[in-house]
């Protein structure tokens, strides 16, 4: 028989019974539409990490002072990360690249009779850089086609260099709205600012930004910023040495764990750390990776998931065995058809495959449903459990995969039983 | 195939006999008991006959006409069908055997009620694989039946004799070296059954070979020949005449 006639065979066979062909793919909807949620989940948790950590890149590992959880509160523990364990970090560890660092401060800001109070980020030189990588500001009105140059975010003069940072050069640059409010219109590239009674060369005027989302661009300002060299900052805005934030370049993207291990053993021995009593050591200093976070968060989305691969699970074998049933009490009823069939000629592959195919096509019905109902669900997710649910495209083909595998393994049984009656018996049959 | 052309003995007409066949016996077990249906049964049913094969319920009669039909395996004996052996046929070797050159025609005329007549007389033909011009192939086998102009509607909408010819159409749709004919006037009023007799006359005259079980001996009345069966047997020999 051809393959058309075989369809066109299988569907007058489900035609006759609807209801029962309907409700047999219940199962099957839900279990496919479970499939679609769970992977979407996973998805969204990535996401989601991937949009908060912009700034870890997948070759960076960030470093931190490590925070322990003592009389019922967070506190810091052991050693500060200090400027010169990231300022030795490129050359004592081999995987390491560079070393971003980062501080935040406050201070006051004095320029004639103008006075700022401001929040001061010391920074290294490559905070340009970083700032194109993250891509959440942006020269206002940057063309959206256009990628961003490091060059753009600077209105005049300049940003400060590798070599002022270790120099500690008392240099600053200026957000564009932070110059305004100190000098008013003038200009400001070459004139001296006083922070905190130390006098400091303005080199640079950081052009106007916004944020690239739409949506954030009245809540986030990012003009009125001041950026010193970190090791500026620490000299000025600081009685007592603080604690550095450090985001590691590493130089072999394969070879993260080693980074990873060079650094804790670099900062172990730079730290004097002890080991406990099971012999662990108590490190003072934590990492971060892209990894880690996405890890960590699809974690907290997979109590939601297990939920969803049980019932996916228990739904498709609900469904297969519906389909398997219902193929059951089809071949039973359609006996006599079948023993006509054999008697003008059809082949056991033929009755396997009109029944097969009516199997699959009940499982494929019921996987394209299921796929609907998934995709009309995803929305919903957040508001049983505060996850973001993102619609994977490939899940899409592994789903409907899945329902046509369910209709094929548990369509045979039934096709082949009613491929193996024999003629006389099945023409008896009353 | 399997099936060997078995040359044709001396002293036999020059063309084989459609149907040959050699102490076809067959025996179902009922629990612990064996029932005998067939014992022995021999005979030969040549090109162009018509044959009716008579006997009382439970003569075996209509297992003979399974085996024959290859909806059934004897326990014994072998069966030679226009020259070929059957005996050690595959199963789907039989299901090609019986698309091919036998044509069924049932008591209860078993069409499909989902499709029409015309789809009906399909049937065998898409069993066939790729086929050209199937539907126009089964509109001529509804015209040799006299049912052309019924050819879109679906069984219920038939009468019972209407069905029957249905039912010889599709038999005939294939050409099948023999029709196979189980009580096919059994469920019809007389005179529906003496025009589907009529009609198998008619077959019969076109060239085809036609063998018909029945126990109504007026129905028997139209064939050219026929045995007659008792307990499993052929009671009056199964040969050529």
């Amino acid at each position: 028989m051809t393959f058309f006639n075989t369809i066109k065979t299988a569907l007058q066979g489900l035609a006759a019974n609807k209801l029962r062909s309907g409700l047999t793919t219940l199962g099957i909807i839900i279990g496919v539409a479970s499939v679609i949620v769970m992977l979407a989940l996973g998805n969204g948790a990535k996401a989601a990490v991937e949009a908060s950590f912009k700034f870890l890149g997948a070759d960076t590992i960030a470093v931190s002072r490590k925070q322990a959880f003592e009389d019922n509160e967070y506190r810091y523990i052991g050693e500060i990360l200090s400027y010169a364990d990231g300022l030795h970090m490129t050359n004592e560890v081999e995987l390491v690249e560079r070393v971003e660092m980062n501080v935040g401060g406050s201070g006051k800001i004095r320029y004639g009779s103008n006075v700022l109070d401001l929040g001061i980020a010391g920074v290294t030189a490559e905070i340009l850089d970083v700032l194109v990588f993250n891509d959440d500001v942006q020269p206002a009105g940057w063309p959206v086609d256009t990628p961003l140059t490091g060059g753009a975010f600077l209105s005049a003069g300049r940003f400060f260099t590798p070599a002022e940072v270790l120099a500690e050069a008392d240099v600053c640059v200026l957000g564009s709205e932070t110059a305004l409010d100190l000098f008013e219109g003038d200009n400001a590239v070459g004139e001296t600012v006083w922070v905190n009674r130390h006098r400091c060369l303005v080199i640079g005027v950081m052009s106007e930004l916004e944020s690239t989302n739409p949506d954030e661009r009245y809540s986030i300002s990012p003009n009125d910023a001041f950026y010193m060299p970190v090791s500026t900052a620490i000299n000025m805005l600081f009685d007592e040495e603080p604690s550095v934030y450090m985001i590691a370049r590493i130089n072999d993207q394969s070879r993260m764990d080693d980074a990873k291990n060079q650094i804790a053993d670099y900062l172990r021995e730079r730290h004097n750390v002890e080991k406990d009593g099971e012999g662990n050591y108590v490190d003072d200093f934590d990492f971060t990776t892209l990894q880690d976070v996405i890890g960590a968060e699809q974690e907290s989305a997979q109590t939601f998931s297990r939920l969803l691969v049980a019932m996916a699970t228990v739904s498709l074998i609900v469904g297969g065995i519906g389909i398997m049933n219902v193929m059951l009490v089809s071949v039973t009823e359609r006996t006599r058809e079948i023993g006509v069939r054999l008697a003008v000629g059809a082949r056991s592959r033929d009755v396997i495959g009109q029944f097969l195919l009516e199997a699959v096509i009940l499982s494929a019905v019921g996987g394209l449903l299921g796929i609907a109902v998934g995709i009309i669900v995803i929305p919903l997710a957040p508001m049983f459990d505060e996850v973001l649910a993102v619609l994977e495209p490939g899940s899409i083909p592994l789903a409907f995969g899945i329902a046509l595998l369910v209709g094929v393994v548990f369509g045979l049984y039934p096709a082949v039983r009613a491929a193996h009656l024999a003629p006389v018996e099945a023409l008896r049959y009353e | 195939m399997m099936a060997t052309k078995v040359a044709p003995k001396e002293g036999q007409p020059a063309s084989d006999p459609v149907i040959q066949s050699h102490f076809l016996s067959r025996v179902y077990k009922m629990g612990s008991v064996d029932v005998h249906a067939l014992r022995d049964a021999s005979l030969q049913v040549h090109q162009g006959e018509f044959v009716a094969l008579m006997g009382s319920s439970g003569s075996g009669k209509s297992t003979l006409l399974h085996l024959l039909g290859c909806l059934d395996e004897p326990t014994s004996g072998s069966y030679i069908l226009e020259g070929h052996s059957v005996d050690r046929m595959s199963r789907n070797q039989r299901a090609r055997v019986r698309n091919e050159r036998i044509g069924f025609v049932f008591q209860t005329f078993n069409l499909l009620a989902r499709v029409s007549a015309l789809e009906n007389v399909t049937l065998p033909l898409l069993y066939r694989g790729r086929q050209k011009q199937v539907r126009e192939r089964a509109a001529a086998a509804l015209e040799r039946v006299g049912l052309d102009q019924r050819a879109g509607h679906k069984p219920m909408e038939l009468s019972g004799g209407e069905q029957q010819r249905v039912a010889i159409a599709r038999a005939i749709v294939t050409n099948p070296v023999i029709l196979l004919a189980d009580e096919p006037t059994g469920n019809l009023d007389s005179r529906t059954g003496e025009e589907i007799m009529q009609l198998l006359t008619k077959l019969n005259q076109e060239g085809s070979t036609i063998l018909m079980v029945t126990h109504d001996a007026e129905i028997a009345a139209y064939a050219h020949r026929t045995l007659h069966m008792h307990d499993g047997k052929i009671i009056n020999g199964g040969g050529a005449e």
